[in-house]
């Protein structure tokens, strides 16, 4: 794709912790690179945030900097690929590491090598050969350093995800890194268990003086704490900068980065430097345009599809209650979320809610069956689950059988109509004789997604649906929601992304350590909006921005983007 | 258990197999005992209920052959035995260390290799579980039934060994990646910081392990 901007960035070899001239890389089979032409210079302490759409080539890029591309993972490297001054095409990620690059994943779950965490820390030092006494030292720093001091006994999975993340920050400060890269850190956790990860990074970055790049979706805070940001789309790069103005860039949203809203509305506003990143910095900066208009609330059908009577559920490996007294119903063409802290129950309640688990206590009725009692053949019909890991859930050879395989209850001709209109709806026609293991990460969450709405199931659950997922393919995500909701499939979403949840859902059910602690209706009038604040549910950029501003007295109401941009005006500074 | 040295642990648990199998009756009611002495801070009918759950129809099998056989007795032990086995091994595993673990048999000249091989296998294996629980609710979801009939269950669970081993070979890479990104070198020189520390206790449990498992092999002669 043609740039947007200043791609190349000014040589400062002298400093360089990164120095990329002209690189492409092609993974083996592939059609296209997944890197084309890369130059980039990060120099010493220097924080860049690296964004672009899903599939544009950040994970390559990042495996390509710790040395994974090309040593583990073969594949073509043309141009000049040196880290810490080390040629990349000659230097193994072992060496890479020991010489000071460290790498924090997505999910440090699947990256664990240990059972403790002291050990867990201690792994990569061992790899030094250092003495025990300085193995114990750098382990101790660098829990202390995450906030994590005294956890060296704990068992890593027994630690919440926040905690897990963590330690797997503190294994990589444990190798004393100038170069830390980090791969969506926060992704599988809440937004306030998120915000203290990154806060942390930020702290130990600055304090030692690391060099970082960044992966990150949650763009307001990072951007905040970068010195620069790099976007890269179709493995090109197509936008370098200050990160405000990078943002600020509309062309950037255009290509499916997840670009804060506020930032967008301010760029709507023309509101100038310097660009608002967060709902603070722009409600201080904008006005009502006209009287507060609240909007009546939707009218809803009165047909139950969901109903949680008293529930209660133990887990048999578990002396704790997983979920404890829950109750509420969900009606048809509702759209809820379902949100609380990693632990509280949320994939419990979705569990006991398709009878995959029966309850000890109280009752479940999905469409009307008692899930006690009614045999799982029939709770099928009623039920749909989306994981968010497709990987997890795909079952047949092909993806057309694999659509076909929820449909054995229909006549052929029936399921083949809704085969049909499965795959042209998510765009998978082309597709349908290929093996679903085969396609990329998108296109097996299209194929998963498919094989649920194709069963027309009454309840349909999507756990983490946004994960992974460019602005582009959230929005997409977005509209079949809103669609499946209109055809009466009540839809509940389990998601820590509180725009996906604004955009997509109308009520929410807030879980904390196994209880129903809320449950609210999603608006964009200040009191709604201040209702779930004060539930402890993170706020979209917008409502955040409405509460924001009726703190001070200004009136607005507000729940998308364009609403937002259509009730409000910059606000007089008077001098 | 877990105050003691690593390597007399891996001691006792030789002692407490080899009791379960050669020493009878009274073997197999040490062993059992020994399992639950060793897990009862976590809780013993956690360990016991799920061991139980997964080894019984074994057990059963096992018990219900010997008796067609006309061999009531012998079945009898063998299930218990079966049952006593499985309870000090999941005894074990919960309550073991792996840092420890490597640690001794490292001191008993097991490359680190196999030695972390094994500790991460095992450490995998609940891992892998999960991964099979979703993919049996995906399953059941889309209306496959994985219960039913032995035939049926064998089918249904068949097509499910597809997405469960390509989730744990892409789980196997990333690990592989991970590691080798934090300074993993295959056969390379490592300095292990967990230090095993010999005391008086130690040589007790270990006296009492050997003999126990020379008595019991002595008496079975």
């Amino acid at each position: 794709m043609d740039s947007l901007g200043p791609a190349q960035p000014d040589p400062r070899s002298a400093s360089s912790i990164i120095s990329l001239r002209g690189v492409t890389f092609r993974y083996p089979r592939a059609l296209a690179p997944a890197l084309r032409y890369v130059s980039l210079e990060v120099g010493e302490g220097e924080r860049m945030l690296l964004v672009g759409p899903t599939g544009s080539g950040k994970s390559t890029l990042l495996r390509l900097l710790i040395g994974v591309v090309p040593h583990l993972t073969p594949g073509d490297l043309v141009g000049e690929a040196e880290v810490l001054g080390l040629d990349v095409r000659t230097t193994p990620p072992h060496a890479l590491a020991a010489r000071g690059v460290a790498l924090v994943a997505q999910d440090p779950a699947e990256t664990f090598v240990a059972e403790r965490v002291g050990a867990e820390v201690a792994f990569g030092p061992e790899g030094l050969a250092l003495p025990p006494a300085e193995i114990d030292a750098r382990a101790g720093e660098a829990l202390a350093a995450v906030g994590l001091g005294g956890f060296e006994r704990r068992r890593v999975r027994e630690l919440s995800g926040g905690e897990q993340q963590r330690v797997a920050l503190a294994a990589a400060l444990a190798m004393r890194p100038r170069l830390l890269l980090l791969d969506e850190p926060t992704a599988h956790l809440d937004e306030a268990t998120a915000r203290g990860i990154l806060r942390s990074i930020d702290a130990v970055a600055r304090d030692r003086g690391m060099s970082l790049v960044i992966v990150e979706h949650r763009l307001g805070i990072v951007a905040r704490m970068a010195t620069h940001a790099l976007v890269i789309a179709a493995g090109t790069v197509a936008r370098t900068g200050d990160p405000r103005s990078v943002l600020a860039d509309v062309r950037v949203a255009e290509l499916g980065v997840p670009v804060p809203r506020s930032t967008l509305a301010a760029t709507a506003l023309r509101l100038g430097e310097p660009v608002p990143l967060a709902p603070e910095e722009l409600a201080a900066r904008i006005d009502p345009a006209g009287a507060a208009s609240i909007p009546a609330p939707a009218s809803r059908s009165d047909t139950t599809a969901l109903r949680f009577v008293a529930v209660g559920y133990t887990y048999p490996s578990s002396d704790r209650a997983a979920v404890r007294d829950v109750t509420f119903t969900v009606v048809q063409g509702e759209r809820v979320a379902l949100v609380g802290p990693t632990g509280s129950g949320k994939s419990t309640v979705a569990k006991l809610a398709l009878g995959l688990r029966r309850p000890d206590a109280g009752a479940v009725e999905l469409s009307g069956m008692p899930t006690v009692g009614t045999p799982m053949g029939e709770l099928a019909t009623a039920g749909g689950l989306v994981l968010q890991d497709p990987v997890r859930q795909l079952l047949a050879e092909t993806v057309e059988d694999e659509i076909r395989l929820g449909l054995g209850h229909l006549v052929p001709s029936d399921a083949r109509t809704r085969i049909d209109d499965a795959l042209t709806r998510f765009a998978l026609g082309d597709l349908r004789r290929r093996h679903p293991l085969t396609l990329s990460e998108g296109e097996r969450r299209r194929v998963v997604l498919a094989a649920a709405v194709a069963r027309r199931p009454a309840v349909l659950v999507l756990d983490e649906p946004t994960l992974g997922q460019d602005a582009h393919q959230r929005d997409a995500l977005v509209h079949v929601v809103v669609e499946l909701a209109a055809s009466g499939t009540a839809v509940l979403v389990i998601s820590h992304d509180p725009e996906f949840v604004n955009d997509a859902c109308e009520r929410v059910l807030v879980m904390r350590e196994g209880a129903l602690a809320a449950d609210l209706p999603l608006g964009g009038d200040p009191r709604t909006i201040a209702a779930v604040a004060s539930a402890g549910v993170p706020l979209a950029d917008v409502p955040a921005t409405v509460c924001l501003m009726a703190e001070r007295g200004a009136t607005v109401a507000a729940r998308s983007l364009d609403e937002l941009v259509d009730r409000v005006r910059p606000r007089e500074v008077r001098s | 258990m877990t105050a003691l040295d690593p390597r007399v642990q891996l001691a006792g648990l030789a002692a407490v197999v080899i009791g379960a199998l050669f020493g009878g009756v009274p073997g197999v009611a040490v062993a059992a005992a020994a399992a639950l002495v060793t897990v009862r801070p976590l809780g013993p009918g956690r360990v016991v209920r799920r061991t139980v759950v997964y080894v019984a129809p074994l057990a059963a099998v096992i018990l219900v052959a010997d008796a067609l056989a006309g061999q009531l007795d012998r079945g009898a032990l063998t299930a218990a035995r079966v049952l006593a086995l499985a309870l000090v091994g999941s005894a074990f595993a919960a309550v073991a260390d792996g840092e420890a673990l490597v640690a001794a048999l490292r001191w008993l000249r097991v490359p680190y290799d196999m030695t972390f091989a094994l500790v991460a296998g095992a450490r995998l294996v609940p891992v892998a579980a999960a991964d099979l629980a979703d993919l049996s609710d995906a399953a059941r979801l889309r209306g496959i039934s994985i219960d039913g009939g032995p035939v049926d269950r064998l089918r249904s669970w068949s097509r499910l060994l597809v997405p469960l081993l390509v989730v744990t070979i892409r789980r196997g890479l990333r690990l592989g990646e991970a590691m080798e990104a934090r300074g993993f070198v295959p056969g390379a020189g490592r300095t292990v910081r967990s230090r095993l520390v010999w005391r008086t206790s130690d040589t007790v449990a270990t006296v009492a392990a050997v003999a126990y498992a020379i008595g019991v092999i002595a008496i079975g002669r």
